[in-house]
This record gives structure tokens, sequence and C-alpha cells, in this order.
């Protein structure tokens, strides 16, 4: 019960903390390193539980797209100079779609950046071929996200995604062999049919083909998908595998030896790569890209025709949430807790007070109910706090869609 | 130019001496949806049932208070049982629509006389949108089937007294081409081929673009199951350095439903074919003008299909304060902000 009390303060706090205003000055003076989160529209369908809009993928639109995106760079590259890029992600939609134009939007960030960091992607299992693999390591990525969601063709086929088990394996077979530093895999859990078992058996796949990273991201339903539509009377049945399926998961990776990287990824390699949205600072290049700096949450605006065009005067970031004073703390707590823990020192570094200070009741009850523990200077969410912590950042998650969604005007209410 | 003389020709007023006002229209419209209840009720199996079942009673309907107490028709409905609607025997059918989405497919029946009708009114949209006896108007869209979208398009600018050209290939490049002969005075198109056409010539040809001149860009399939953003209609009045008109029309009510004039403040709505709601979508509610709801139309002059109520969960606004252009008896909605 307190658990569930601490789960729902957190994120209600968390939420109010966030909210967002036209306002979007932004005014960068940040010098730490930042990434850049390149958000790539394009998707050969549009999957059914899939939260945000895309568009299909043709030749004019994807020429359109690089060079809004260079302009969008070259706007930031005149306020960024200070802080060195150090990462690049291109996240979804499906960037793979666009593979032969990435290193034309790379070669710019390198000319505006001077940039030499890591580069990472998402790529649909449709995508990975021995051409187009290497093409990937040709440009320079070094990091490949896959986004499998299963191996097992049922669940594929529940998930309305185009291609079965076998696909999937073989792609990250291939991807295995192609010298990449880092492999990550997506699954998806819990699917409407899928048992514990075939998520078990897509675990030991993963695991047996020594992927270094697996993220595992709950389903999430919001009202506008069409998964949704199919499954809304049976919203409380799929969350009460939820719970189950994510114990499973977190008892058998850490069993074998992985790591964790945030309460929903997973990794062999600590330290070695971030999600598109776990870096600590980043910039959200391209139509409805979110970034995260100078202590704002910032939108980009949702619309691909609207994005093409506000780009050729300015920054496109139609809405942004600042986290100051107060807000900032616990935007910071929540972020540190996502990664599963959250350091003493590092919160004085930057807010000169005492976390366990600030947060005295808080992290009291949380130790009280089991959530969390001291560990030396961390403090670390346990077993069951990654759990809770699972169901809390969902809720979090959604909550954020909904505000982001309603404060840039064009989506349907939900 | 703008809707009134086509309400007055309909309401059959005289177009010299009688100021068309707000007042009047109204007491028109209400007249109209009477008569349209008390038809569907009479003629279409679908509402018969409908208004039993909610025991309506068609000759009790005093005022539009009255009217907004009937019960919706929904887009399932039609796609359960089109021809239930049909106020007319089959085989007075000249053509038939079919609209397909998230609501199922939906087939929508007109008469040879309602189709003479939309041409009409298309005509009458098309001269609020500057068109002028003589002008050329490249049409770029699908060509169909007799009747179709374009065919109502090339007869409604012949019968203005203009030449209207179906360029049906929508290849940017033969699009511009043909723009390079015809040298039209109009364009029409769907929102979102004419935005990217745009940007595909400004980025490629500018220097064709400035030769070109025209006068209005009118988009066709309007903003329906997409906001035709103000960024993207300020682009393409840039591009071409002339007017857009915006439109907004569904096959459930005839097409069209609404036609954005020279003020550009709003689409004035067709009030001789459609009677225009906004509802809170969640409670069915009447919402005021000025406040974002659900769209619901009523055709008021159809003898085929009529459809009654009709949720299109498009969402806009209402306009009702006076129009710049003068037109200050009809009514207007916003764009479209996307559809539920
Ligand atoms: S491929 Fe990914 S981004 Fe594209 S629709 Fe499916 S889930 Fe959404
Ligand atoms: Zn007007």
């Amino acid at each position: 019960m307190l658990e569930t009390f601490i789960s729902s303060f957190l994120a209600s706090k968390i939420l109010k903390s966030i909210s967002f205003s036209c306002d979007t000055g932004l005014h960068l003076t940040s010098t730490v390193d930042l990434s850049l989160n390149i958000r790539v529209p394009f998707c050969r369908f549009q999957c059914p539980f899939c939260l945000f809009i895309n568009y299909p993928y043709n030749e004019a639109l994807s020429d359109l797209y690089v060079r809004a995106v260079k302009q969008e760079l070259k706007l930031y590259s005149a306020y960024i100079k200070e802080s060195p890029i150090k990462n690049v992600y291109f996240s979804g939609g499906t960037p793979s779609l666009i593979l032969n134009k990435l290193s034309d939007i790379l070669n710019c960030i390198h000319e505006l950046f001077g940039f030499r960091g890591n580069v990472a992607i998402e790529v649909n299992p449709l995508d990975l071929n021995n051409e187009t693999l290497s093409k990937l390591v040709n440009i320079g990525i070094t990091q490949i996200s896959i986004g499998v969601q299963s191996f097992n063709s049922d669940v594929l086929k529940d998930l309305g995604r185009k291609y079965g088990g076998e696909v999937a394996l073989n792609a990250v077979k291939k991807a295995m062999d192609s010298g990449f530093d880092y492999v990550n895999i997506d699954l998806m859990f819990p699917s409407p049919n899928q048992t514990t078992n075939s998520l078990l058996q897509d675990l030991e796949i993963a695991v047996g083909l020594g992927v270094h990273g697996i993220s595992t991201y709950p389903l999430m339903l919001l009202p506008y998908t069409e998964m949704y539509r199919q499954l809304k009377d049976r919203i409380v049945e799929i969350e009460g595998m939820e719970k189950k399926m994510y114990m499973l998961i977190l008892d058998y990776l850490m069993n074998v030896g992985y790591n964790v990287r945030s309460i929903w990824s997973f990794t062999v390699k600590p330290g070695f790569y971030n999600g598109p949205f776990e870096y600590d600072e980043y910039l959200g290049i391209g139509p409805y890209a979110w970034g995260v700096i100078d202590n704002a949450f910032t939108v980009n605006t949702p619309l691909f025709e609207d994005y093409i065009i506000m780009v050729k005067k300015k920054i496109p970031i139609v809405t942004l949430a600042r986290f100051e004073g107060e807000r900032s703390m616990i935007i910071w707590l929540s972020r540190s807790l996502y990664h599963g823990k959250a350091s003493k020192t590092e919160f004085y570094k930057r807010f000169k007070i005492d976390l366990d200070k600030r947060f005295k009741w808080l992290i009291y009850l949380m130790c009280l109910s089991g959530l969390a523990e001291w560990r030396g200077d961390s403090l670390r969410l346990t077993r069951k706090g990654l759990l809770y912590g699972s169901l809390t950042t969902k809720n979090i998650v959604i909550g954020l869609l909904m505000k982001m969604h309603k404060a840039t005007g064009y989506y349907p209410p939900l | 130019m703008s809707l009134i003389s086509w309400i007055q020709n309909n309401m059959r007023m005289d177009l010299q001496d009688d100021k068309l006002t707000r007042e009047k229209l109204e007491k028109y419209l209400l007249l109209k949806l009477k008569n349209i209840v008390k038809y569907v009720y009479e003629k279409s199996p679908f509402y018969r049932e409908l208004y039993r079942k909610y025991g309506v009673k068609p000759d009790r309907i005093r005022d539009f208070k009255d009217f907004s107490k009937l019960p919706f028709t929904l887009p399932s409905h039609i796609a359960d049982n089109p021809y239930r609607f049909l106020c007319v025997s089959q085989s007075d059918i000249l053509r038939g629509f079919t609209v397909e989405d998230v609501n199922g497919m939906r087939r929508i029946f007109f008469t040879e006389n309602e189709l003479i009708h939309i041409v009409e009114a298309t005509m009458f949209g098309l001269r609020v949108a500057n068109l002028d006896r003589g002008d050329v108007v490249q049409i770029a869209v699908p060509k169909e089937a007799e009747w179709g979208i374009h065919q109502i398009l090339e007869e409604a600018v012949r019968k203005a007294g203009g030449k209207g050209v179906v360029v049906d290939e929508l290849e940017f490049k033969i699009q511009l081409q043909s723009l390079e002969s015809l040298r039209p005075q109009i364009l029409i198109g769907p929102a979102l081929h004419i935005f990217y056409f745009s940007e595909w010539c400004e980025e490629n040809f500018p220097s064709i673009l400035r030769r070109l001149r025209l006068k209005s860009v009118i988009i066709s399939h309007g903003c329906v199951f997409y906001p035709f953003t103000d960024l993207m209609r300020e682009e393409i009045r840039n591009i071409w350095e002339c007017e857009v008109f915006d439109h907004y029309g569904i096959t459930e009510m005839g097409f069209t439903v609404a036609m954005e004039c020279p003020a550009h403040e709003g689409m004035h709505l067709n009030e001789v074919d459609v009677y225009a709601e906004v509802i809170d979508p969640n409670t069915g509610e009447i919402l005021e003008p000025g406040v974002e709801g659900e769209l619901v139309l009523t055709s008021t002059n159809r003898e085929g299909m009529p459809i009654v109520r009709y949720r299109t969960g498009d969402i806009t606004r209402l306009i009702d304060r006076p129009c710049q252009c003068g037109d200050v008896a009809t009514r207007r909605i916003e764009n479209i902000k996307y559809r539920l």
C-alpha cells in the first residue's frame, strides 16, 4: 500500500513540475557535453500501438527532411559553439529508411561542430541485411538498437509488425557479426496474447546471441491508438500481466549478468551506450523531437509540414517546460532513479544542498517500504523499487505525452 | 464576391433591393430544418426508426433548440446500411461515392438534381475565391469515374465562364510543365499536394515561379484528415505571391460545406445546403460560437440521402461575428484542427 502511495505521489509531483509554456526563448548557456537526438519521422506503416504520428516514407519527403534537419542544426550551431557534441542518436520513426541520406546529415554535424563521437541508430529488423549493415558501419555508426519487439511470430503479429521471428533473429545475428561497439535490442511486454513463457524465450534468445543491451518497454496504451481501441476492455488484465513479466525480466537478466542501465534497459557493457532519452542534456532535432537542455524540456513542432517551414527562420521549438529551483531537484531525482540510483555527491554538486535533507521524508518512506536503500553514497532502487519504478515511469510517460500533445495542439485530446 | 448571391438565388430573394441579414437567413434555415426532419421521417427507413425510438415528433420542432435535441447520426450508422438513408428509390440515384476511414466504409448517394446543384454551389464557391469569366484553372485532382470531383470542378469553372483543365498526373514535373503551358490564373488541389509542390518549385525553379503569376490557390479536399495550418498557408502564399483559399467539404454533406472568403478569417458556411452546430464531443451539448468542439452538420437541401445531425469528428469553432468581406449573414467556421 505504502509503495503504491509513494509511487503515485512521486508521479503526480513530477508531472506537476512539468508545465509547458509557449514562451520558447531558450538561453543556451550550457557548456556540458551535449548529445543530439535526431528524430526521423518516417515509417513503413503505423504500428497499432505507436504513440507518435509518423509519415509514410517517400523520396521527396525525405529530401525535404534532410534539408530541414541541416537547417535546424545550423541554427543551433550559432549558440552552442562552446559545448562539444559527444553523441548523435538517430531515433524513430524508422531512421533506417533514410540510410542513404544519413551521411549527409553526419557530414553536416561534423562541419558545424567538429563532431567525432559515438553515433547510434534505431533500426527496424526489416532493414537489416549484409548490404545495409556494411553501409551503417561505413558511414561511422558505432551503436545500433534494433526494434525487435519479440522473436515470436505470433506476438509480432499481434503487435502489427510486418516480419516474423526468423527475420528478427537473423537481423540481430548479422548485426552482432558486423563489428558495432554496442548492439541493443528493444522488446515489448506484455502484448495481447503473450505468455510469460514466450517472453522468457525472447530473453533467452537475446542473451544467447550475446547482445550488449536489452531494452524492455511496457506496452503503453494511449487512447488515440488503434491498439487501445482493440484492447480497451482488457486493460486491467494486461496490466496484471505487466507486473509479473517485469519481475521475470529483471530476475532473469540480473541472474545472467546484465546490469541496470535504466528501469527499462539492461546492459553487459555499462557506461558504453545510452538510449535516445537517457543522456543528461541533448538537443531534439526533427519534427516532434524533444530535448533536455539548460533545465528545460523542449518539444519541436509535431507536424512535418510546419517543421520544414519553421526551420527556415528559427529553432522549431513550439513549447517547453522549465525546471527551476524546487522543480529541477525533483526532476533530477526522478531522472537519476530512472537509471536505478541517485548519488548524494552529485546532488550536492548541483544544488548545494544534501539529498537526504532535501527529500528527507520521501527517502525515509522509500526506504521504509523497501523501494530503495542507501549503498554508500547512493540511494538505490531495490528489486521492488525497480518494479514500482517501472509502473510509475509508465504513468509519468503517459502523463507527459498527454501534456506534450496538448501543449502542441494538433493531436486528438486524450 | 461572396456567398450572399448564392444564398439569395436559392432563397429566391430579390437580388437588388433586399439585403440579406442573419435574421432572415435564420428564418429560412429554420424552415429548411423543419422540412428536412419531416421529409426524412417520412421517406427514410433509418430516420423513421431512429426518431420513433427517441419519440421525436417532427412537427413539434419550433426552434433551433428543439432541433438540437434530435439524436445524432454517426458515421457507423451509414457504414452499417447506407440504403436505409435513401429517401428516393434506388433508380433515382445517379452516382454513389465511397468514403473509407476508421469508422468503416460508407457509400453516399446522389440524384442527378443534387449533382447539378453541387456544380452550381461549387461555381459560387470558386467565384468567392477570385474566379472570373475567362480565367484558366489548373485542377490538380485525380480523375475518377463520371461525376467525380474533377468533373464537378471542371464543370463549375465552365459555368462561371472560365476554362478548367484537369491535370490528373500529380507528379511535380508534370504539374509545373502544365502550369507553364496553360498559364492559369488559379490552381486547385489537395492541401498536401499543393504544399509539397510549392516547396519543390521554390527549391528547384524559383525563377519560373515568379513568371507564373497565379491569382489564387484553392485547397480542394481541404483540411479533412489533415490540419492545414496557418504556417502552411502563409508559406504557399509567399511562394506564389497569391491568395490562398481553404475549403471544407465532406462527401456526406455533398462536398460544398464551407469556403474561405477574401477576408481570410475563416470559411463561410454554405447555409443553403448545410446547417452547422458545434458540440462538446464528450457530452453532446451544444457549444457557444468561439468554443472549440466537434462539427455537427445537417444537409438541409438534399432529396436523395439527407443526413441530419451528422457527427463529422472534425474539430473547429463557429465564428458568428460579421465578416470583413461584407457578408454579414452567413456564419463561418475556423479551419479544421484535427479529426477525432
Ligand atoms: S516503427 Fe516504431 S515509430 Fe514507426 S509506427 Fe511502428 S512503433 Fe511507431
Ligand atoms: Zn468573409
